[in-house]
């Protein structure tokens, strides 16, 4: 038997913070902000909540602050219900509010909480993500490699199939960029010009430092309740149409595998045809009006075009070129600025992207809201591509 | 007859050019290069790719014995003998034992290994003799005199190469260079005197004597390959019993290479093999608190043995360290790279396997072949059912991208999905490219161990792939 999720669940309040160097925000201020905006917004304090789900991907510097659920309690005042750390590399955030929507539907929770944070900048960079992939893991396995290298390999793969070029790439993160300059929680709010672009240094070949995106902190959150409870909490909910989490190999396999072409993420193909067939969605790129999707590196938003089944197998690259995918374009993807422009705290960022969803599905953006957005999508994909989830929102 | 019955060389593929020596130290001239290890290699792994230069992989497990000849071996407390014999995967009751502490070790370790197998105690043998980072210090009157390779010797009693017919060893102190337990630069002291009253007089007593005892005269000899410390003392020697230097004479080498340490006298007679005929004699000596003398005749089986990469190409497909701040950093005179990585020693043992041996694991259900320590197959999701396989070290690029961040002498590093010949993939670094540009999918590459760090001050070998020059 399957659980259906469409329009079960509704989003009754969403918070975020800055996405930025948070020098002057702790973990746990963070977290506090993001979620008092979220309760705000849903007419709950703490004491309303009773089930909460806490998405940090990686645990601090200290070694300890992002283990437990405890580390959402403590900053935000919830005490004496079941709270959950949910870690699952970049999909960190999307698997904590599938996990909040299963309590509900599951009956045992009224009204929860999914919360991501990641406080990354207490560390410089170097000793952050990067160290993480250069230093700490296996003592052979992937060495050498960087978090832009894992996905650089597909990059390297799709160019060699498909004549993808580098300039393709380098489009993604001149739109994602141009997107940013107007959202006020991202961490870069400047248009970067393709030559700068094109021009700047390899990180992992063919991943360039301007189609990569920075070592962020950030906080969201958004308060769940069942859709008929929806209107006792906020008259401006929005439905949730599906969540999808596939988790398709595993950290090291994927490298290993001689079945893997490196040319596509097959979990990301997996979820799309799933949450599309629970959606009921069956030509996304005329039913989708806004995709916020993984861009970590900007090769990765042009593979996922494809994936999504916005345009065909190798034809990602038209899409970019075509402007399909810019503010303008018939399926803005990263609106927000994307990973690229916001940051990508991991725990955070799929829960930020569904509040950048929410908000146009609510029409509340202002100047770069997208026109009539009624179906929206939130992607991420992570852990050596390995993980991805997916969520479709939708406009009651 | 027992005696050598395969060989192989290994050099590296880099040189340092004398002239760039003397001009970061504002001289003028230089002639010559010498070998210099690539950062990530050092006397164990170059030992084992002069074994794989040697023998072919079935051939290699069935030796009974590895002895491993070296003055810079990795460990002071520790066998390299026994993790190379565990990467080739030799049987656990083969004997391993290293021989060091001077440039004579190479031969010393061939004869110990022939009277072992002679003796009837073993069939077969594997004689390694390597040396990496015997270093002049920087600035030094030898910087460019010493350089780094190997030779593999494989003894036994079938298909045998070169027959030893006698040997003659003589021991004699005389402190000529020296390093002691914990130095990072060769010492020595005077020049002429070890010249003179080393050398010319120990290899003068160790040769007159082997010929004495032989009655060889210098004439029946078709090949003559003694080590020496410089080119003018080899010559000098080899005038002082009238060795022809056209014909008879192996080149000392010391001008293309650098003298290569214990390895030396075994990478001259690899080089000498070429062209030698049934029949022939060769003398062989080497040098160091002494000398090793030994004779050979060749067999009829030595023409027909095939090296596996012939000591020409070794010799030919170089490539210059483009500065000698590279030079600095190839050999640790300063830090480039990360001192804490993550490490586990019980990982390491009880992966060794898949990652220190390179075996796959193929699946008796459904054929699929993993080259990681997995217990249930991704493919029929079977448990245990992988079994044992010797991977083919060669492949081709499947894909790659190439890594500025990560801390190397050499920046960038390149990182390729390879596809093993006859199945299996792997995952690793690639090595011996100072030019990213060559890097294509569809590449063919070759497997060899090199070091990738020191995590818990313990050298960490595993398995990178390089470009197959030609």
């Amino acid at each position: 038997m399957s659980v259906d999720f469409k329009d079960k669940i509704a989003i009754v309040g969403a918070g975020c913070t800055r996405f930025a160097e948070n020098f002057d925000m702790s973990y746990g201020d963070m977290l506090a902000e993001a979620c008092f905006e979220a309760f705000e917004e849903a007419g709950v304090g703490p004491e309303g909540i009773d089930g909460a789900w806490l998405s940090t991907a990686f645990v601090d510097g200290s070694g300890m602050k992002g283990r437990s659920g405890m580390d959402l309690a403590e900053p935000v005042g919830l005490f004496d219900i079941p709270i959950t750390r949910v870690s699952n590399f970049c999909a960190s955030g999307g698997n904590a509010f599938r996990e909040a929507c299963l309590g509900l539907l599951s009956g045992v929770n009224d009204v929860v909480l999914a919360a991501g944070v990641e406080k990354q900048r207490d560390r410089p960079p170097q000793k952050s993500l990067v160290k993480m992939m250069v230093v700490a893991q296996h003592q052979f396995l992937q060495k050498g490699e960087t978090a832009a290298g894992q996905f650089a390999v597909y990059a390297t793969r799709h160019m060699e199939k498909y004549g993808t070029k580098l300039e393709h790439f380098c489009m993604v993160s001149h739109k994602n960029h141009k997107h940013g300059v107007k959202n006020p929680i991202a961490q870069y709010r400047q248009e970067i010009p393709m030559e700068t672009i094109l021009k700047s240094s390899m990180v992992a070949y063919p991943i360039n430092l301007l189609c990569s995106c920075p070592t962020t902190d950030g906080a969201a959150a958004v308060v769940l309740v069942r859709a008929e409870d929806a209107k006792n909490f906020n008259k401006d909910y929005i439905l949730v149409k599906a969540q999808e989490l596939i988790v398709n190999s595993g950290w090291d396999l994927p490298f290993f595998d001689p079945r893997y072409d490196f040319s596509h993420f097959p979990s990301t193909r997996l979820a799309a045809q799933r949450a599309y067939g629970m959606a009921g969605i069956k030509d996304p790129v005329n039913e989708i009006d806004m995709a916020e999707v993984h861009d970590c590196f900007a090769p990765v938003e042009l593979i996922v075009y494809e994936d999504l089944g916005f345009c065909k197998e190798g034809e990602g690259k038209y899409f970019i070129e075509e402007g399909r995918s810019t503010a303008e374009g018939d399926l803005p993807v990263n609106i927000s600025g994307g990973l690229e422009s916001c940051g990508h705290p991991v725990g955070a960022s799929g829960i930020r992207m569904i509040f950048e969803i929410t908000r146009h599905l609510q029409g509340k953006v202002g100047e770069r809201q997208v026109k009539n957005a009624k179906i929206g999508l939130a992607h991420n994909i992570g852990g050596p591509c390995a993980i991805t989830s997916l969520t479709i929102l939708g406009a009651p | 007859m027992i005696g050598i019955a395969a060989y192989g060389a290994y050099l590296p593929r880099y040189r340092l050019a004398a002239r760039m020596i003397n001009e970061a130290w504002g001289r003028p001239g230089g002639r010559g290069e010498k070998v210099v290890g690539y950062f990530d290699e050092d006397s164990l792994t170059m030992g084992l790719s002069a074994v794989y230069h040697c023998l072919l992989g079935d051939s290699i497990e069935k030796a009974e014995a590895l002895y491993f000849a070296s003055t810079t071996a990795p460990f002071k407390e520790k066998l390299a003998s026994t993790e190379m014999a565990m990467i080739l995967n030799l049987s656990p009751e083969a004997r391993t034992l290293d021989i060091g502490h001077s440039l004579r070790s190479g031969t010393s370790a061939l004869l110990a290994a022939i009277e072992t197998v002679k003796a009837g105690s073993l069939d077969s043998a594997l004689v390694v003799a390597s040396d990496c980072g015997r270093l002049e210090i920087p600035g030094g009157f030898n910087e460019a005199a010493w350089g780094d390779g190997a030779a593999a010797l494989a003894i036994g009693r079938e298909n045998v190469l070169l027959n030893l017919l006698h040997h003659y060893c003589y021991s004699d102190e005389l402190t000529h260079f020296w390093r002691r337990a914990d130095d990072r630069y060769v010492k020595y002291e005077d020049i002429r005197f070890p010249q003179v009253m080393g050398y010319a007089r120990i290899m003068e007593s160790s040769i007159g004597n082997i010929l004495k005892e032989t009655q060889y005269k210098p004439a029946d000899f078709a090949k003559v390959v003694v080590d020496a410390p410089d080119i003018r003392s080899h010559q000098a020697l080899m005038r002082k019993f009238g060795f022809d230097s056209e014909t008879q004479v192996q080149d000392s080498l010391l001008g293309v290479t650098g003298s290569l340490g214990t390895a030396h006298p075994l990478v001259m007679l690899v080089a000498a093999l070429q062209g030698v005929k049934p029949g022939d004699k060769i003398l062989l000596a080497s040098y160091g608190d002494g000398s090793d003398v030994l004779i050979f005749e060749a067999t009829d089986a030595l023409p027909e043995f095939q090296e596996q990469d012939g000591f020409n190409a070794l010799l030919d497909r170089k490539e210059l360290i483009s500065s000698y701040t590279k030079y600095l950093a190839f050999t640790k005179t300063f830090e480039t790279e990360f001192q804490d990585y993550y490490s586990s020693i019980s990982a390491f043992f009880r992966e060794r396997d898949r990652f220190s041996r390179l075996l796959g694991g193929k699946c008796r259900n459904c054929g699929y072949i993993t080259t990681l320590a997995l217990r249930v197959c991704p493919n029929c999701r079977k448990k245990d059912q992988f079994e044992n396989m010797r991977l083919a070290r060669r492949g081709v690029v499947f894909t790659f991208t190439q890594e500025w961040y990560y801390p190397s002498p050499e920046p960038p590093t390149t990182l390729a999905v390879i596809d093993l010949e006859g199945g299996g993939r792997v995952y690793c670094q690639m090595t011996d490219c100072s030019d990213p540009g060559i890097v294509k999918i569809g590449m063919p590459v070759e497997m060899t161990v090199r070091k990738y760090h020191e995590a818990l001050d313990l050298p960490h070998y595993y398995w990178k792939c390089k470009p197959i020059y030609t």
